[in-house]
C-alpha cells in the first residue's frame, strides 16, 4: 500500500513539473549533454590579466551562426576571450559536434571578441573572421581570417587580405558600401587605456592607430584603409560596442550605426553614395544611449522603415538604480552637449524611424528601456505572430558600478589591505556579479512590449554576452544561442512550432554572394506587412548568416513577397505557401525598381518669409533653486494669440516674450508674410515672462485689446514683475498699457481666459495661477477679474469663486456652456490636478461633482486644453494634453505618481519628494545624494547608498513629519479627448499611442481632408527635465485624422510632412486669403511655419 | 573669585571620591586620552567624506562641548567663558549635574557624544562611547558615571542646539551655485567635474569674527589671457614649477594634500581613496603638540577647542572670498590656454581658487598654536603616515604653515598670490583670535 502511494506521488510531481514547464515556456534550455555544446567562456583573473589592466575584461565573447559545410544546417562558432574558440557542426536534431581540434582554428594566445562569417574569396564557402583585442602586444591582437578549405578545415590568411589589423577590435561587418560588387569591411574598435584629455574638439579630430574605427575597402581581394577619405572617425575616445548596417534613409545605399560606450556619442553614418559618409546623428535623433552597447536595426512596427535600438545599463528595479546613481550634475551635462557629444542618457533607446530623417525615441513607452547591464539585442519574430519580438542578454561579472563601492567600500578595503600591490584587484575579485535574468519582450503590435522572460523559460540567471538566433532544427522557429561568461553556452529550443503559427524563411541565394548583402524583403499577408534587410553582422560581437525569418501568424499564404536587390532590380512573388524555406537568387530579378514616388505631404515647411520672431530664454536652472522638482517651470513660452488688430482684414499675431525679451506684435501681410509692429508699451515690459496672451475687446470700443499673462519661475515669490498686463488698442493697432485697469497681482500665472461670468455683456477674465516661484508644488491661487464694462477690472474671486484661492498649479482652461443653461462654464486643468468642470450658477462658479466624476480620476500633468465640436453633435468637446507615456513614471489610479512636500527640516524651504511606483512600491524619484543635500538630517539616516536603496518616504520621515506634509498626485499621463455628452458631463477617450510619445503643450484643430470633421494637430516635448527623467523629445508635431465619434488615427510624419524640432509650447492655425498656415511656437527657437497643401 | 575657588575645591573632592590623592581615573597621559578619543571622530569624518569646511565646523562644536564641561565644572585658570565671547553662545551655568560627577569622564564622553550627534555616521561612535564608560567602571562608581554621562549629554544637547542655528541647515534652501560664464570664472574640474562645494559657507555665523568679510584678502591678480599679463605668468609659474618637482617637493605636496575624496577612474570602475581634511590635519598637529608637552586633560581640551574655533572661522572667511572672487583653477586655465596635456600633481578640489584654503587655515591655526606653545616649537608630524605619506619634521608651526601653503603650488592647484595672500588672511584671523581670547603673546 505504501509503495504505490509513494510512486503515484512522485509520478504526479514529475508529470506536473514537465507539464508545467512545457506549457508555460515557449523555449526550453537544452543541456550540453543534449546538444554536445560544452563551450564555456571561462575568465581567469590573474595579476596581469584583469579588469584593471583591460577594462573590457568582462565583455564576453561572440557567436556566429552559418552553414560552413553547405549541408543546409546552420553551424555555430563561439569566441572565447581566454579559452580557445570553438566550432560546432550541426548534425541535425539539435546535436552538434565539436570540430575545432583539427580545423586549423588557433589555439594560441590572444583575446578574442567578435566573429563574422563571410565568403571572402567568393568560392561559395563561408570563411571566418575573428576580432582580437586585450592588453597584450600588437602581435597578439592581429585579427584572424580563417579561409574555408571546404573539408571542415581552415587556413589562416588574414595578412594576405590585409585584414590582420592589430587594432583593439570589437567586431567587423562586411557590406558593399560603394556598390562595386564586392564586400568591404567596417572594423569597429575600442581604446584600452584611459584617455585623459579634456579638449574635446582636438580629441575628436584625432585618429588613433589602435582604437580608431576603420573602413576597409575591398580592392580586388586586398583591403585598404579608406577611413579618412570616407569620413569615418577614428578618434581615441570611440569605444565601439555595437555595429549595424542598414539602408536607414531608404536611398538604396547602406548606412552604418555605431554604438559607442562612454562619453563619445554614437555615429549614424549616412552613405552619400560617392564613397563618403556623413555622421547625421545629431540632426536625426533627439538623444541617445550614454554607455551604448550592442545594437540592432530592424522594423519594429511593420511600417517599412528600419528602427534603431541601442542597449545601455539602466536597471529595472529601484534598488539597483539607487545604487547606481550619483548626484545629477547639470554643468557636466551641459559641457557634454556643448562639446558636441549630444544628449546622452543611460537607458536603452528605441529610435522609431519617422521615414523623414527624424527618429522618435520611445524606449520607455515601449517598455524596453531598463534591462540592466545589457549586451546583445536580438530583434526577430520568436512567436511567429507577424511582429518582431526582442531578446536581450545582460549581466556583468563584477558589480563594481555602485556608489557605495565608489565612495566607501573600495577605500575601506584598500586601507585594510595596507598597501598590498594587488589590493585593488583582490577587492574587485571579491565583488559579486550582477547575475540578472535575460529579458524577453513580446511585441504587442502597438509599439509596446511585454516582458515574457519568465513565462517563456528565461528565468535562469546567466552572464550572457554575444547571442544569435537561428532555426537550428529547421522546424520553422528561431532558437536562441548565447555565449556566457563562466558558464556553458546556452541553447534555447524554440517550441513555437508546437503551436499553430506559420512562417516563411527567405534564403538569399545559395552562395553568400556580395549581391545579397543589403537585399530588402517585404512580406505581405492579410494581417501584416513585414520588412527585413539582409546584413549578417548583428547585435553584439555576433553574426547570423541565416535565411530571413518571417512569422506569419495564422496566415497560410504570403500574398506578395517582394525582394529588392542592392543593384536596384526587384522580384515580386505572389501566393507563396507558408511553412517553407524559399531560396531566391539575385540573378533572377530583372525588374528595375522605379524611383520611389514622392508622396504629397499634407504640409510643407515654409522657408521663405518666415515669422520674424526668435524666442530667447536666458539659461536659468530651476533645479538650482529647488533641487528636487521634476521639471523646470521657467520655460513655458512662447504663446501665440491671433486676431486682426488694425482691421485690415488680415490676421495679426502677438507672440509672448521670454524673461528679458519683449513680446512682439506681427502684422499679417497680403502676401502671407509678417511685419513687426513696433510697440513701445511691450518693450518697457520686457523683464516679464509672458506665459499667456489673450485678445479680446476689454473696453467695448470695438477693437481687440490684449491681456498678457505674466508668469515664470525665475522671480521672487512676490515679484512685481509677476503683474499681468492689459494693453488697450487705439483701434489702429497701437497698444498702450492700462496700468490702473488691473488689480495688483503678484502671482505667477499660467493662462487667462475671457468669460462673461455675470452675463452683463462684457468679458470678464479667469486667470489661472501656475506656481509660487521657489515654493513648488505649493498650490497657487487663481482668480476671477470682473469687467466694469469699460475695461477696468476688479478681483471678484472671493464673491464668485472663493475656492480658487490656493486652487492648484493651473496651466490652462477653456470656456464653454457645458450644461447648456445659457451661462458660460469653465473647465480647468493643471499639473497634479484633475480636469475640473466649474459650472456657472447664475454668475457663481461651483466645483461641480457629477461633471467632474464623469471625467474620471483625471489627476495628471495637464498642459493644454482646447474646446472644439469634434463629433459634430453641436456641443464642444475638449482635447486635453498631458505628459504622455514615454517616461519612467507611468501613473495609474492604483499606482499614482505623487509629490509629498513639506519643510521637513524647518529651514524655510519646501522639500518636495516626487515618488512613483517601481514594482510593488512607490519610491522617491531622487537619489541618495540629492535627498541628503536637500534635507541634511537624512545624512544621519542614510550613511550608505545601500541604506537608501530600498527607502520609501516611510523610511525617510517620521509618521509625524508625513502627517504634516501635503500630497499631490497624478493618476494618468494620457492625453485624451473628452467627449461632451451634452448634459454637463464628459466621457474621456485616450488618444492613440503616438499622441502619448511626448508631453503635449500645443493643440490645433483643422479640417485637413475636408471631410467636415476637424482633424487634430499636436505639438509638445519637454527638454527641461531632471537629468534622470531626461529630455522628452519624441514628437515632431503630429497629425491625427478625425475618424468621427471622437476617435483619431495617426498620420505618419512621412505623410504629414511635419518635422518640428524642439519644445513646442503653442500652435495656431492662421488663414490668410486662400492660404492656411500652421504656426508652432517653439521655446528658445524660431516659430516653425507650415503651409497646408491644397 | 572666592566662590569659584571654593567650588573648584569642592568638585575636585567629589571627583576623587572624597580622596584627593587617589589615582586619577584617566590612566593614559591626559593629552593622549583626549587625542585618541578625538581621533575616533576624525576616522568617522574620513569615512563619511566630510569636506574641509564641514570638518572644521564639527571639530569646533565637538571640542567646544568638552571645553564647556571642564569650564562649567572645573573653571581652570586658563579657561575663559565662551558665553559673551562667541557669537550667540548660550549660557550653560544653569545646567547642573544631579549628582557628583567626574569631570574627566564627562569631558571625554562629551566629545564622543557631540560626534554622535553631529556627524552623519555618528552612530558608529557608539562603541567608543561604551568603551569609555566601561573603562571608567574600574575606577568610578556607577552613580558617578551615570551622573557624568547625563551631565555631558545635557551640555552636548545645548551645543547641538547652538550649532543648529549657525546657518548651516539654511544653506540647503539657498539657490544652488551655477558657475559663471565670464572668462576667468571657476569651472568644475576633472576628473569628477563635481559641483561647487559649499558655495554658501560664507553665510555661516562665525564664532569670533565680526563677519566673514572682516579680514578680506588683498585683491587677486586680475584675470588676463594675454601672454605677458600678470595672471598668465602666475599660471605659467604653476606649470613650470610642477614640471620639475624635486622628490622633496612631491613629498610636501602629498603631505599637505588633505584631499578627503581622491577620485580614481578606470573605465566603468571608479572609486575614491580618502584622507583627512586640512582641518583634520591641524587637529592632528594640535594633538601631537599637546602630547609632546604632556598637557593636562583640561589644557589639551582648551587647545583643541581654540584651534577648532579658529579653523572654523578661517574657513568661513576663506569661503566667503572664494565665492566672491570665483577664480578659475590653474588646471582649467592651463589646459585651455597653455597646455592641454598638463595635469596637476594633486586632484583639483571642487571650489574656486582664491584664496588657498589650506594657506588661510594653516596660517590662522599656526598663529594660535604659536601663541599657545611658543615660538620654535619643534615636532614631527606623523598624521599622514596612516595614508601612506611619510612623516615630516618642523621647527615651528609657522614653518609648517608656510610649507602647507606652498605645497598647493607644488600640487598644481593654486597660484602663488592665493597662497601668499591666503597666509596674510589667515595670520590676521589668528592674531584677532589671540587678541579676542586675551592670550599672552
Amino acid at each position: 500500500m505504501h509503495f504505490p502511494t509513494y510512486f503515484l506521488c512522485v509520478a504526479f510531481w514529475v508529470s506536473c513539473v514537465l507539464y508545467c514547464h512545457s506549457s508555460a515556456a515557449q523555449f526550453t534550455l537544452l543541456s550540453s549533454k543534449q546538444t554536445g555544446i560544452t563551450f564555456n567562456n571561462q575568465l581567469t583573473e590573474t595579476e596581469t590579466q584583469n579588469v584593471l589592466q583591460y577594462e573590457y575584461f568582462y565583455n564576453g565573447g561572440g557567436v556566429a551562426v552559418g552553414d560552413i559545410n553547405n549541408d543546409g544546417l546552420p553551424d555555430l562558432y563561439f569566441t572565447g576571450n581566454m579559452v580557445p574558440d570553438r566550432l560546432y557542426l550541426n548534425q541535425g536534431n539539435l546535436q552538434f559536434k565539436d570540430i575545432t581540434q583539427n580545423s586549423g582554428i588557433s589555439f594560441g594566445t590572444g583575446w578574442k571578441t567578435g566573429v563574422t562569417l563571410v565568403d571572402i574569396n567568393t568560392d561559395g564557402w563561408l570563411d571566418i573572421y575573428v576580432c582580437y583585442s586585450g592588453n597584450g602586444e600588437p602581435y597578439y591582437r592581429r585579427n584572424k581570417l580563417y579561409i574555408n578549405n571546404k573539408n571542415l578545415t581552415f587556413t589562416e590568411q588574414a595578412a594576405q587580405y590585409g585584414l590582420d589589423l592589430p587594432t583593439h577590435s570589437t567586431q567587423a561587418a562586411f557590406f558593399d558600401y560603394d556598390k562595386d560588387g564586392d564586400l568591404d569591411c567596417y572594423l569597429m574598435n575600442h581604446n584600452i587605456k584611459d584617455f585623459k584629455r579634456f579638449d574635446a574638439a582636438a580629441v575628436k579630430a584625432m585618429r588613433d592607430e589602435f582604437a580608431g574605427d576603420r573602413l576597409l575597402r575591398n580592392e580586388g581581394g586586398k583591403f585598404t584603409d579608406v577611413s579618412a577619405q570616407a569620413g569615418i572617425k577614428g578618434n581615441p575616445i570611440g569605444f565601439g560596442l555595437g555595429i549595424a548596417i542598414s539602408d536607414i534613409n531608404a536611398d538604396g545605399w547602406p548606412d552604418i550605426y555605431i554604438s559607442n560606450d562612454y562619453i563619445e556619442q554614437d555615429y549614424l553614418y549616412i552613405n552619400n553614395g560617392n564613397g563618403t559618409f556623413s555622421d547625421k546623428l545629431t540632426e536625426s535623433v533627439g538623444h541617445l544611449s550614454y554607455f551604448s552597447m550592442g545594437n540592432e536595426i530592424a522594423d519594429i512596427n511593420n511600417d517599412g522603415f528600419p528602427d534603431i535600438f541601442t542597449l545601455d545599463m539602466l536597471p529595472e528595479d529601484n534598488r539597483r538604480q539607487k545604487l547606481l546613481y550619483g548626484p545629477e550634475n547639470y554643468e557636466v551635462y551641459q559641457n557634454m552637449v556643448k562639446n558636441g557629444f549630444h544628449h546622452q542618457i543611460m537607458r536603452n533607446m528605441l529610435q522609431l524611424n519617422n521615414g523623414n530623417g527624424t527618429f522618435s525615441e520611445i524606449g520607455q513607452l515601449a517598455g524596453i528601456s531598463n534591462t540592466d547591464w545589457s549586451w546583445a539585442p536580438l530583434i526577430a519574430d520568436f512567436d511567429n505572430d507577424g511582429w518582431k519580438d526582442l531578446f536581450i542578454t545582460n549581466g556583468y561579472l563584477r558589480d563594481y558600478t555602485n556608489m557605495d563601492f565608489m565612495k566607501f567600500y573600495a577605500d575601506k578595503e584598500l586601507k585594510a589591505a595596507q598597501g598590498s600591490p594587488t589590493a585593488m584587484m583582490d577587492i574587485v575579485r571579491e565583488m559579486p556579479s550582477s547575475q540578472t535574468q535575460n529579458y524577453f519582450f513580446r511585441n504587442n503590435g502597438r509599439l509596446q512590449f511585454e516582458n515574457k522572460g519568465k513565462q517563456w523559460g528565461f528565468d535562469q540567471t546567466f552572464l550572457s554576452n554575444g547571442a544569435v538566433c537561428a532555426d537550428l532544427d529547421t522546424d520553422g522557429d528561431l532558437e536562441i544561442i548565447t555565449n556566457n561568461v563562466n558558464a556553458e553556452a546556452a541553447i534555447y529550443r524554440n517550441d513555437a512550432m508546437a503551436r499553430e503559427s506559420n512562417y516563411l524563411q527567405v534564403q538569399l541565394g545559395n552562395n553568400f554572394s556580395a549581391a545579397t548583402y543589403g537585399a530588402k524583403v517585404w512580406v505581405h499577408t492579410k494581417e501584416t506587412r513585414q520588412y527585413q534587410e539582409y546584413y549578417p553582422s548583428r547585435g553584439f560581437q555576433s553574426c547570423m548568416n541565416t535565411p530571413l525569418h518571417f512569422g506569419l501568424g495564422k496566415a497560410t499564404v504570403v500574398d506578395t513577397l517582394k525582394i529588392e536587390w542592392p543593384n536596384g532590380k526587384y522580384e515580386l512573388l505572389c501566393n507563396i505557401p507558408a511553412g517553407q524555406k524559399l531560396v531566391v537568387e539575385p540573378g533572377k530579378a530583372n525588374k528595375p525598381s522605379s524611383p520611389a514616388k514622392s508622396t504629397t505631404h499634407l504640409f510643407t515647411a515654409v522657408t521663405k518669409d518666415t515669422v520674424p520672431f526668435l524666442h530667447q530664454e536666458d539659461d536659468y536652472n530651476d533645479f538650482k533653486r529647488q533641487l528636487l522638482i521634476p521639471t523646470m517651470l521657467s520655460y513655458q513660452g512662447p504663446h501665440l494669440a491671433q486676431t486682426d488688430v488694425n482691421k485690415d482684414g488680415l490676421p495679426d499675431l502677438y507672440i509672448g516674450g521670454a524673461k528679458g525679451q519683449a513680446g512682439a506684435l506681427l502684422l499679417g501681410q497680403k502676401n502671407g508674410s509678417w511685419q513687426t509692429s513696433p510697440q513701445p508699451a511691450f518693450q518697457s515690459d520686457l523683464l516679464q515672462e509672458d506665459t499667456g496672451a489673450l485678445f479680446f475687446d476689454a473696453d467695448k470700443d470695438g477693437d481687440m485689446d490684449l491681456y498678457v499673462v505674466s508668469g515664470g519661475y525665475a522671480y521672487l515669490e512676490q515679484d512685481v514683475l509677476l503683474q499681468d498686463r492689459l494693453y488697450l488698442n487705439n483701434g489702429k493697432g497701437k497698444f498702450t498699457r492700462a496700468q490702473e485697469n488691473l488689480p495688483i497681482d503678484r502671482s505667477s500665472d499660467g493662462c487667462a481666459k475671457a468669460i462673461d461670468i455675470d452675463k452683463d455683456g462684457d468679458l470678464d477674465l479667469f486667470v489661472g495661477g501656475r506656481v509660487i516661484p521657489g515654493r513648488y508644488p505649493e498650490p497657487a491661487s487663481s482668480r476671477i477679474l470682473l469687467n466694469d464694462g469699460k475695461g477696468k477690472f476688479t478681483d471678484g474671486t472671493s464673491q464668485l469663486a472663493p475656492f480658487l484661492e490656493k486652487f492648484g498649479l493651473v496651466t490652462d482652461a477653456v470656456v464653454l456652456d457645458a450644461n447648456k443653461d445659457g451661462w458660460d462654464d469653465l473647465v480647468v486643468a493643471g499639473e497634479w490636478m484633475p480636469i475640473t468642470v466649474l459650472l456657472n450658477h447664475q454668475g457663481k462658479l461651483q466645483n461641480n461633482q457629477p461633471a467632474n466624476q464623469s471625467v474620471g480620476k483625471s489627476y495628471g500633468w495637464w498642459n493644454k486644453l482646447v474646446a472644439e465640436d469634434l463629433d459634430k453633435d453641436g456641443d464642444l468637446d475638449i482635447v486635453a494634453g498631458n505628459a504622455g507615456w514615454n517616461c519612467q513614471m507611468k501613473p495609474t489610479e492604483k499606482e499614482p505618481v505623487t509629490v509629498v512636500y513639506s519643510d521637513f527640516d524647518q529651514n524655510e524651504a519646501i522639500d518636495p519628494f516626487v515618488c512613483y511606483y517601481i514594482g510593488e512600491k512607490s519610491y522617491p524619484l531622487v537619489n541618495r545624494d540629492e535627498a541628503l543635500n536637500q534635507v541634511f538630517a537624512l545624512r544621519r539616516k542614510f550613511t550608505t547608498y545601500a541604506s537608501y536603496a530600498d527607502a520609501t518616504l516611510q523610511e525617510m520621515f517620521t509618521p509625524e513629519q508625513l502627517k504634516n506634509a501635503s500630497t499631490l498626485q497624478a493618476t494618468t499621463f494620457s492625453s485624451v479627448v473628452l467627449e461632451n455628452k451634452g448634459d454637463g458631463t464628459f466621457s474621456p477617450h485616450e488618444l492613440p499611442v503616438e499622441a502619448q510619445f511626448a508631453p503635449v503643450y500645443g493643440i490645433a484643430l483643422l479640417d485637413i481632408d475636408k471631410d467636415g470633421l476637424k482633424d487634430l494637430i499636436l505639438g509638445g516635448n519637454q527638454t527641461y527635465t531632471r537629468i534622470k527623467l531626461a529630455r522628452m523629445d519624441a514628437t515632431y508635431g503630429m497629425v491625427f485624422r478625425n475618424e468621427g465619434n471622437c476617435r483619431f488615427a495617426y498620420i505618419p510624419q512621412w505623410k504629414s510632412g511635419l518635422a518640428v524640432k524642439g519644445d513646442v509650447r503653442d500652435i495656431t492655425v492662421v488663414k490668410n486669403g486662400p492660404q492656411t498656415f500652421l504656426l508652432f511656437g517653439r521655446n528658445n527657437q524660431s516659430i516653425s511655419s507650415y503651409l497646408v497643401n491644397p | 573669585m572666592k566662590w569659584i575657588v571654593t567650588c573648584l575645591l569642592f568638585i575636585s573632592t567629589i571627583v576623587a571620591k572624597g580622596d584627593i590623592f587617589s589615582e586619577p581615573y584617566v590612566t593614559k597621559t591626559d593629552a593622549q586620552a583626549y587625542v585618541q578619543t578625538l581621533k575616533k571622530l576624525t576616522d568617522v569624518m574620513v569615512g563619511d567624506v566630510t569636506g574641509p569646511c564641514a570638518a572644521a565646523r564639527y571639530y569646533a562644536y565637538a571640542n567646544m562641548a568638552a571645553y564647556e564641561v571642564i569650564y562649567q565644572q572645573a573653571r581652570p585658570a586658563q579657561y575663559v567663558s565662551f558665553a559673551g565671547l562667541l557669537k550667540d553662545y548660550p549660557g550653560f551655568s544653569t545646567v547642573k549635574p544631579s549628582q557628583p560627577i567626574n569631570v574627566e569622564l564627562a569631558s571625554l564622553y562629551a566629545v564622543v557624544r557631540a560626534g554622535e550627534e553631529l556627524l552623519p555616521s555618528g552612530f558608529t561612535l557608539e562603541n567608543a562611547r561604551h568603551q569609555l564608560v566601561k573603562e571608567a567602571g574600574g575606577n568610578l562608581s556607577p552613580a558617578i558615571i551615570e551622573a557624568s554621562c547625563a551631565y555631558a549629554d545635557s551640555i552636548v544637547k545645548g551645543i547641538v542646539k547652538y550649532a543648529a542655528r549657525d546657518g548651516y541647515v539654511k544653506t540647503s534652501g539657498y539657490m544652488r551655485y551655477t558657475p559663471f560664464k565670464e572668462a576667468g570664472s571657476w569651472q568644475p574640474t576633472p576628473p569628477g567635474y563635481m559641483e561647487a562645494y559649499e558655495p554658501h559657507w560664507g553665510s555661516l555665523r562665525p564664532f569670533l569674527l565680526d563677519s566673514a568679510t572682516q579680514f578680506p584678502p588683498a585683491a587677486p591678480v586680475a584675470y588676463n589671457q594675454q601672454k605677458n599679463s600678470g595672471f598668465y605668468k602666475l599660471a605659467k609659474e604653476v606649470q613650470e614649477v610642477t614640471s620639475k618637482l624635486s622628490q622633496e617637493q612631491i613629498h610636501i605636496a602629498n603631505f599637505w594634500d588633505c584631499n578627503p575624496f581622491f577620485l580614481n577612474q578606470k573605465g566603468h570602475i571608479s572609486f575614491a581613496t580618502k584622507k583627512i581634511s586640512p582641518g583634520g590635519h591641524w587637529m592632528g598637529i594640535t594633538g601631537i603638540a599637546c602630547t609632546q608637552k604632556q598637557l593636562s586633560l583640561a589644557e589639551t581640551i582648551r587647545w583643541h577647542a581654540l584651534v577648532g574655533i579658529t579653523m572654523s572661522d578661517a574657513f568661513i572667511s576663506c569661503w566667503k572670498e572664494k565665492f566672491r572672487s570665483n577664480r578659475i583653477r590653474p588646471e582649467t586655465f592651463i589646459n585651455t590656454h597653455v597646455d592641454p596635456d598638463w595635469r596637476p600633481l594633486l586632484q583639483t578640489p571642487p571650489f574656486p581658487e582664491y584664496t588657498s584654503g589650506h594657506s588661510v587655515v594653516s596660517s590662522a591655526v599656526s598663529t594660535l598654536l604659536t601663541t599657545l606653545a611658543g615660538e620654535n616649537f619643534a615636532y614631527t608630524d606623523i598624521t599622514e603616515v596612516e595614508f601612506g605619506v611619510p612623516a615630516r619634521s618642523f621647527t615651528s608651526f609657522k614653518q609648517a604653515a608656510q610649507e602647507a601653503a606652498i605645497s598647493r603650488l607644488y600640487g598644481g592647484i593654486h597660484y602663488r598670490d592665493a597662497i601668499d595672500n591666503g597666509l596674510v588672511q589667515g595670520k590676521q584671523i589668528g592674531n584677532y583670535v589671540v587678541q579676542r581670547l586675551k592670550l599672552k603673546q
